[in-house]
């Protein structure tokens, strides 16, 4: 097997495990409108307030998001103010490109590797997150680490070839 | 080192670092990683590693989410269409209709989502070709959108208060309350001001009686068509005001009113659903890594002292409150031509905090006084992300068009920040019956 294709094998199983790690953040989604609804009815109407919708809540923000990261990096959606690169030649504008994909992978892979120490930290001192249940800190963290590693090989892999669809960004 | 060094230029490197093109995140990041390498060495990056988790770890954030989902299933089912055709309905034959017309759909539009690039996008969809044809003056009508579309971050729900009242630890509920009456306000002024333009040159807007304008549903049918949508407003507003539920919660509830309203309006189905929630988790995440990124920031800020000695600097002018909240908006004023709204949040809160509580300035009205800034932003020229969202949904029109349109909605906007100062209870009162 050559190169290109053991390198196309890999792209592929990357950019399959950022689809199903977006469908995961949609089911996380879902189960925050879940808790808080739950929530609001079962403490307004029966007067019996849960104890995990705030926590779990709280996870399923982080978990989420994360697990969002490599998608819109794969889809070239993150937000960025443009007018600088937008107004250069399309060469430089494509130098511009590819050493912000660059500076953004690595940037993003130094930070993994950062959230990897912590994690790694976390297990050998057995940290608990202090909540009304305490779990491991690292059952939440280590997203965290999964998010901004794949965003950082996407950005590499941009860098390489850009990405073709570019989603239309709404923020406030 | 000098406060006012270590602050400009922490805050020319962040820039910099956003004016490269570089995603925002990553400007933060790096501003971040080397402010801890120069400040701490390398023992520091645990604290990188800590305010990531803790930033991403906030329950009251759940609610961008939510706000972002519920506009999302409100847009993409159609529902949102039934709203302009009841409007549509409502409004008389008067002249300057479309006008205000666009300025009502804006308010409820802005009751019901928190992104103002949305509102905008959808106006200049559906609205601006109407208006083109019917023969409304280009200028006034981009503007009246571009202003309308502006209300929907001050008028609760809203992305921007859940962020800068998590960030300034405000209460979340009070300040999108807040919103309400400056939001309405902001409505009156733009209509006023499109009254007298209307008024002083006829040309603007053409003549209604002879054209078939305001021949919509009828007034009950309308306002009928309109009921629906009071379920969403009432599981946020309504459910906030009421102290039944958190905002977070509400915003919960927000959702589940979109979903009965799509089906009351037969427009709803699982494949828009699947849209809504793969759309409302990328723009979330888009803005959760800004802000978990930044959040970094403001602590190493206080790490240099530069806070602190900034807090001085600001208590020396607190017996001259006007000319501290002068400059403190002024400042924001200016960036926001340059630089993204969440950005120059993201900057902007972790300084000015300290500065308005040591300055005893009334956080609420002070942070609504920054909301309409930052809202004003997104229409001032070069840079606003909600001037661009228009032009996107108007390919042919040059953005010279779109900017010389927006300053004069730009100026009301101003007007609107000087009344608040003036009369703090346009944005005080509400909060403070809850």
């Amino acid at each position: 097997m050559n190169m290109a294709r053991i390198t196309g094998a890999l792209a592929s199983v990357h950019d399959r495990t950022t689809r199903f790690g977006f469908v995961l953040a949609q089911v996380c989604l879902c189960l925050i409108v879940f808790s808080y609804t739950y929530e609001t009815v079962s403490r307004y109407f029966f007067g019996a307030p849960t104890w995990w919708s705030n926590e779990l809540v709280a996870y399923a923000l982080c978990i989420g998001t994360f697990l969002a990261m490599p998608e819109v990096t794969r889809t070239g959606g993150h937000i960025a103010i443009g007018f600088l690169t937008e107004s250069l030649g399309p060469r430089a504008s494509r130098v511009a490109g590819v050493l912000i994909a660059i500076a953004g992978g690595l940037t993003c892979l130094a930070i993994a590797w950062i959230s990897l120490r912590a994690n790694i930290s976390q297990v050998e001192r057995t940290e608990m997150l202090v909540r009304v249940r305490p779990i491991p800190k690292i059952w939440i963290s280590a997203w965290i680490t999964w998010g901004f590693f794949s965003t950082g090989v996407h950005f590499l892999r941009n860098a390489v070839s850009p990405p073709s669809d570019v989603i239309n960004v709404v923020t406030a | 080192m000098e406060w006012w060094v270590v602050l400009s230029g922490s805050l020319v490197l962040l820039l910099a670092a956003f004016i490269s093109g570089a995603p925002l995140f990553i400007g933060f990041l790096i501003v971040n990683l080397g402010g801890v390498l120069f400040l701490i060495g390398p023992r520091g990056f645990i604290l990188v590693a800590n305010s990531i988790f803790d930033s991403a770890n906030i329950s009251t954030l759940s609610a961008i989410p939510l706000f972002i989902l519920m506009g999302e299933i409100l847009t993409r089912s159609g529902s949102v269409e039934n709203l302009f055709r009841a409007m549509d309905g409502l409004v008389g034959k008067i002249r300057g209709r479309q006008y205000l017309l666009t300025v009502l759909i804006s308010v409820v539009f802005g009751a019901l989502s928190g992104a103002a690039m949305a509102v905008a996008a959808m106006m200049g969809r559906s609205l601006y070709p109407t208006m083109m044809a019917r023969r409304y003056d280009p200028g006034l009508s981009i503007g009246t959108i571009l202003a309308g579309a502006s209300l929907a971050p001050i008028i609760p729900p809203s992305v921007l208060i859940v962020i800068i009242a998590t960030l300034a630890d405000v209460s979340v509920g009070r300040l999108l309350i807040a919103g309400i009456g400056p939001g309405l306000v902001a409505a009156v002024l733009i209509a006023l001001y499109i009254y007298m333009r209307v008024g002083a040159n006829r040309s603007l807007s053409p003549d209604v009686q002879s054209t078939d304008e305001g021949a919509g549903p009828g007034k009950l049918n309308s306002l009928a068509l309109l009921l629906p949508f009071s379920i969403i407003i009432f599981a946020v507003m309504g459910l906030i005001l009421l102290g039944v539920a958190t905002p977070s919660e509400a915003a919960a509830t927000g959702v589940i009113g979109s979903i009965i309203v799509a089906i009351i309006y037969g427009k709803f189905s699982f494949a828009m659903l699947k849209e809504a929630l793969a759309g409302a988790m990328l723009i979330t995440s888009m803005i959760m890594v800004i802000v978990v990124s930044s959040n970094l920031f403001g602590q190493l800020l206080g790490f240099t002292g530069a806070t602190r000695d900034l807090v001085a600097f600001g208590a020396s002018l607190s017996d001259q409150p006007l000319v501290l909240l002068a400059l403190l908006l002024g400042i924001v004023f200016v960036l926001c031509m340059f630089i993204d709204q969440v950005a120059l949040l993201l900057i902007i809160v972790p300084i000015y905090k300290p500065l308005v509580d040591a300055a005893g300035l009334d956080p609420i009205w002070f942070w609504v006084l920054v909301l309409i800034n930052l809202s004003a932003g997104g229409i001032t020229p070069p840079f606003g992300y909600t001037m661009f969202a228009f032009k996107a949904t108007v390919p042919g029109l040059p953005i010279s068009d779109v900017y010389r349109a927006a300053w004069p909605f730009v100026g009301v906007f101003v007007l609107l920040m000087i009344l608040i100062v003036a009369i703090p209870q346009i944005a005080t009162w509400l909060p403070s019956i809850m």
